[in-house]
């Protein structure tokens, strides 16, 4: 078996779409359109070839930090990595040639000395990757394999989300369809403050684009709930391949979060999800306080492999310091925060008998 | 019903045997007998109670090094992690379990040693609640073949390949002896150890002749040989068998000569007999790419497994590099020869990935 990796040529790529077509590692998120926007158009596609026949493919979005070069896993793609056309005879066979065309990859990514992938659930064989010097770890996501197994009433009958749905009517919260995926943007980086993350400045650039797109190839819908006011509380963009749907953006608004509308919102995402594909995908979150969520809605845990090296000194050593950095600016902003809230309620405190 | 973790006392050891007798994560490496001869005495168990009832356990050995205390993991045993009651009932019930379980004992091990090393049975591929306590997570590989019946039909055309081959060594003078005596396989100068522990230090010579001993009264152990024609042992290894599976524990080899082809036959030999001991067999746990084809040839399944490690204290950090950087001069692996050579020459064109 004679493998030769290469980028693609333009002529190359009807090739590539074949690929994704039939792979067991296909998904929305390695179909052209969607590459190109996340990337700004600066994708490249290595095929692994025997004699003429593309056996494999692997995405890659090369760029360049502190004249490093590295390849990131771009922003909204849950799953990238190798794509393998479908091996065929006996087990012996297949796992040599998967190990093998994993292998002349991994060599491909030789000039780069800092990269990440997050591959596709399928993709449960690292080993062609750890001799290149590549580091593994599992992460998890939950997914609904087949809706034909799995009823809607089923989805919500744990008790934290019935109770949500029920705050959620209390408080007099309601669904609206179609939300401007503006809206949705807005509310992502809302909550991504909230947790203390960086709202990215490109994944707010590419958005727009990025939905006008899906909707143009009809696989976006967006779900946002109102409260009694009309104003947008929490929404949610999910987009569809003919396989899986991805809960792939969204966002709430943290000041109303205990309402249950994060809870509704979900519920009517998998109404509609239901309806689209046969499968869902709730791009679960490995944080404490996000997984439980998705785990109520009746998913099965699903390992996926992160894989990465780092061996570029300067990049790590800007990752420590920006760490503490960030560590130092959120300590700095909870003192802040837990003084200011010390203050006010002194001057609450003071204020209570001439209230009274 | 909350749950609770605490040291199973003398008299609770019986909860322990029975949860083993019928958990999903059974082996021969949890029994009693097994672990208090590894270990010299010195293993306790964390029995994680719901009420009065013992729903999973998890056995530790507490030692001392350099001052600090930490668990370690004990040699020739191949797994050392939880193990739980059989799933009931609910899919989402069961999985919030797991995990509440999980993380019970995460916290726990996290409060009290700076220093933990564990193997996940392959059945256990959840590792969240680790996570969130801050143990380092990675995946290794073994070989099994899960059932006798798919090792016969699914391997016939490489088999015929193979027993031709093996059919040749024994008229060139390689020989398979049976009952050798175990301990010499850590004469031998190329030792394969089955465990995560790097080398076979005096300290586990020791282990493992009180192990052959008690695995002698337990009638669970048999080594293979293979001699040449002047009758000197080219390998040998210990096979160790429970009622569900047979295990590859520990080999040795002269890797000077013919090592290719006497480990072939070993392999071949150990299939047969473990097929007439359990019904289901685990190669020993080998990372080396030649190993693993070997063992694919002979229809082992690439089974992941997860250990987890957390290692807080510098001292024993500053120790474990020093001895890392010792042992990497100490077993640098041979070149291997397969009996049936797999042409994975990979040609990759860095030229034209480095202009992307």
């Amino acid at each position: 078996m004679r493998l030769l990796v290469r980028p693609l040529k333009e002529s190359e790529y009807p090739a590539w779409d074949h690929l994704v077509s039939v792979s067991p590692q296909r998904s929305l998120f390695v179909q052209r359109w969607w590459m190109d926007i996340v990337t700004q158009g600066e994708v490249c596609l290595l095929g692994c070839f025997q004699g003429e026949q593309l056996l494999a493919g692997l995405p890659v979005w090369p760029c360049s930090t502190l004249g490093v070069r590295r390849l990131r896993q771009p922003p909204l793609t849950p799953y990238w990595g190798p794509l393998l056309h479908p091996l065929n005879g006996d087990d012996f066979t297949r796992t040599t040639h998967e190990l093998a065309i994993i292998n002349a990859l991994a060599d491909a990514l030789a000039p780069w000395q800092d990269v990440v992938i997050q591959c596709h659930p399928t993709v449960m064989n690292w080993l062609g990757f750890s001799r290149s010097h590549f580091s593994p770890m599992t992460r998890y996501t939950y997914r609904i394999e087949n809706w034909a197994k799995v009823s809607l009433e089923e989805t919500t009958s744990h008790e934290s989300i019935k109770s949500g749905l029920r705050r959620a009517q209390k408080y007099g919260l309601e669904v609206q369809d179609d939300a401007d995926p503006l809206i949705v943007a807005q509310l992502a980086q809302l909550s991504m403050e909230q947790h203390g993350l960086k709202s990215s400045e490109e994944l707010q650039r590419f958005w727009p684009a990025l939905s006008k797109a899906a909707q143009e190839r009809h696989c976006l819908f967006t779900t946002s709930v109102l409260d009694p006011d009309g104003q947008p509380f929490c929404a949610v963009a999910t987009v569809w391949d003919e396989r899986y749907a991805y809960g792939v953006f969204g966002g709430y608004n943290p000041a109303l979060r205990h309402t249950g509308g994060w809870t509704l919102c979900m519920a009517r995402e998998l109404e509609i999800a239901r309806s689209v594909a046969p499968g869902y995908d709730f791009e679960g979150s490995m944080l404490t306080s996000v997984e439980p969520f998705f785990r109520r809605f009746g998913g099965t845990l699903t390992p996926y492999f992160f894989i990465s090296r780092s061996t570029s000194w300067r990049l790590n050593t800007a990752r420590v310091l920006a760490g503490k950095w960030h560590a130092a600016t959120r300590w700095g902003q909870q003192l802040f925060t837990r003084r200011q809230s010390g203050s006010s309620s002194c001057e609450e405190r003071e204020g209570t008998p001439s209230a009274a | 019903m909350p749950l609770e973790v605490r040291e199973l006392t003398h008299e609770e050891w019986p909860l322990w045997e029975k949860l083993v007798a019928i958990s999903p994560q059974r082996s021969i490496f949890v029994e009693r007998w097994w672990m208090d001869t590894i270990t010299q005495g010195g293993v306790r168990i964390l029995g994680c109670f719901q009420g009065k009832r013992l729903v999973a356990g998890l056995p530790i050995w507490p030692c001392r090094r350099l001052g600090v205390s930490y668990l370690r993991h004990p040699p020739f045993t191949r797994w050392w992690g939880p193990v739980l009651l059989p799933p009931n009932g609910k899919y989402s019930t069961q999985l919030s379990l797991e995990i509440n379980i999980l993380y019970a004992f995460a916290e726990a091990l996290d409060a009290s040693w700076p220093e933990t090393t564990l193997s996940f049975h392959p059945s256990l591929t959840n590792w969240l609640a680790f996570y969130w306590h801050c143990f380092s997570q990675t995946i290794s590989y073994t070989y099994r073949i899960p059932n006798w019946d798919s090792f016969i039909t699914e391997n016939s055309s490489w088999q015929n390949l193979l027993h031709q081959s093996l059919h040749r060594y024994r008229r060139e003078g390689l020989r398979v002896c049976e009952d050798m005596d175990p301990l010499q396989i850590s004469d031998l100068p190329h030792v394969t150890p089955s465990t995560p522990a790097m080398g076979y230090s005096s300290d586990e010579r020791q282990i493992w002749a009180a192990l052959v001993q008690e695995l002698q009264t337990h009638h669970c152990v048999h080594t293979v040989g293979v001699v040449n024609r002047e009758g000197s042992i080219q390998t040998l290894s210990a096979m160790v068998w429970d009622q569900w599976s047979a295990y590859c524990l520990f080999s040795g080899a002269d890797t000077a000569r013919r090592y290719s082809e006497s480990l072939a036959l070993r392999i071949s030999y150990e299939c047969d007999l473990a097929r007439t001991l359990a019904p289901a067999y685990y190669f020993e746990a080998s990372t080396e790419a030649s190993h693993g084809d070997l063992f694919r040839l002979f229809g082992g399944q690439l089974t992941p497994q997860h250990q987890m490690t957390c290692h807080r204290s510098l001292r024993l950090n500053l120790l474990r590099h020093i001895e890392q950087q010792c042992h990497r001069n100490r077993y640098l692996q041979p070149a291997i020869e397969l009996p049936v050579t797999i042409d994975t020459t990979i040609s990759v064109h860095v030229s034209d990935l480095v202009s992307v």
